[in-house]
């Protein structure tokens, strides 16, 4: 189990333990950088085809030139690459010993934060859909609850049945404590009204 | 004029470079949830961004501009 305690996030209270933090799994970056290692290719193969191709390229000139037009190139590439890498790292599901956070971030300029408390949750199931994920044991987990958002979907994400497994026995446990706190106030409620009855 | 025009066009990509690179390093700040990981990372964005930058810089100002165009568009 990784020590999770280093992890910080807005509005986490101080009883609060950080359970899991799950992002989506590694072969969806891999499908998102596609687009990045085929720029890389057309950088590399650039360099070495272009100037056997224009020999003209060769003088020193338009050499230059060219190495210009490749390191613009390289900052794009580096640029996009940390575009879909901050994508996928701030797209993250944070499961705490009191509730679900779900932070969506879409690009640099979309971020959605939502939550739901685990007494809240009503229904859980987890998918996995087609050869690829099936293979590389990814999918969905799909959590109904009673709560202002009623569905929350983490997308994509590793060893779904296993989180499906975590979340149930957390829920579990947040009803337990639920009703232990219940019959704790009620048991004291009445050990009051007892007292008041026994005084003269 | 021409070299004046690509001087003018050299300058909105870098801003625009640099406007996105501020925006991931306010990301990697402001969002990261795990310490480490942010520190890693922006180290390496940083050093990797200024690198490339500084080198693009050095590569525009050793062309001759006005020559070039000169070849190019005679």
């Amino acid at each position: 189990m990784f020590n999770l305690g280093h992890y910080r996030f807005a509005d986490k209270q101080e009883d609060e333990e950080v359970i899991a933090i799950i992002h989506r799994h590694w072969f969806n970056i891999l499908q998102n950088l596609f687009l990045v290692f085929i720029m890389l290719l057309l950088l590399f193969g650039s360099y070495a085809v272009l100037p056997a191709l224009f020999p003209i390229l060769t003088a020193t000139d338009y050499q230059r030139l060219l190495v210009f037009f490749e390191s613009l190139f390289a900052m794009l590439i580096w640029i996009l690459f940390f575009l879909i890498w901050v994508d996928y790292y701030f797209d993250v599901w944070i499961v705490t010993s009191k509730r679900i956070v779900n932070i969506a971030q879409r690009g640099l300029f979309s971020r959605e934060v939502s939550e739901v408390e685990l007494d809240k949750i009503q229904d859980i199931s987890a998918e996995v859909l087609g050869i690829i994920p099936t293979f590389l044991n990814y999918g969905d987990v799909l959590i109904q609850t009673a709560a202002e958002k009623e569905k929350f979907v983490f997308r994509k994400i590793a060893d779904p049945y296993t989180t499906k497994d975590l979340i149930m026995g957390l829920e579990k446990r947040s009803l337990q404590r639920a009703e232990n706190n219940k019959a704790k106030t009620e048991a004291e409620a009445i050990t009051a009204a007892l007292g008041n009855t026994n005084k003269p | 004029m021409l070299s004046l025009l690509i001087s003018t066009l050299y300058l909105t990509v870098l801003f625009i470079y640099v406007l996105a690179s501020a925006f991931i390093i306010y990301h990697l700040i402001r969002y990261s949830a795990a310490s480490e990981m942010k520190t890693l990372m922006l180290i390496l964005f940083i050093a990797v961004s200024a690198g490339l930058l500084f080198s693009n810089l050095l590569l525009f100002f050793s062309i001759d501009w006005d020559a070039m165009l000169y070849k190019l568009i005679p």
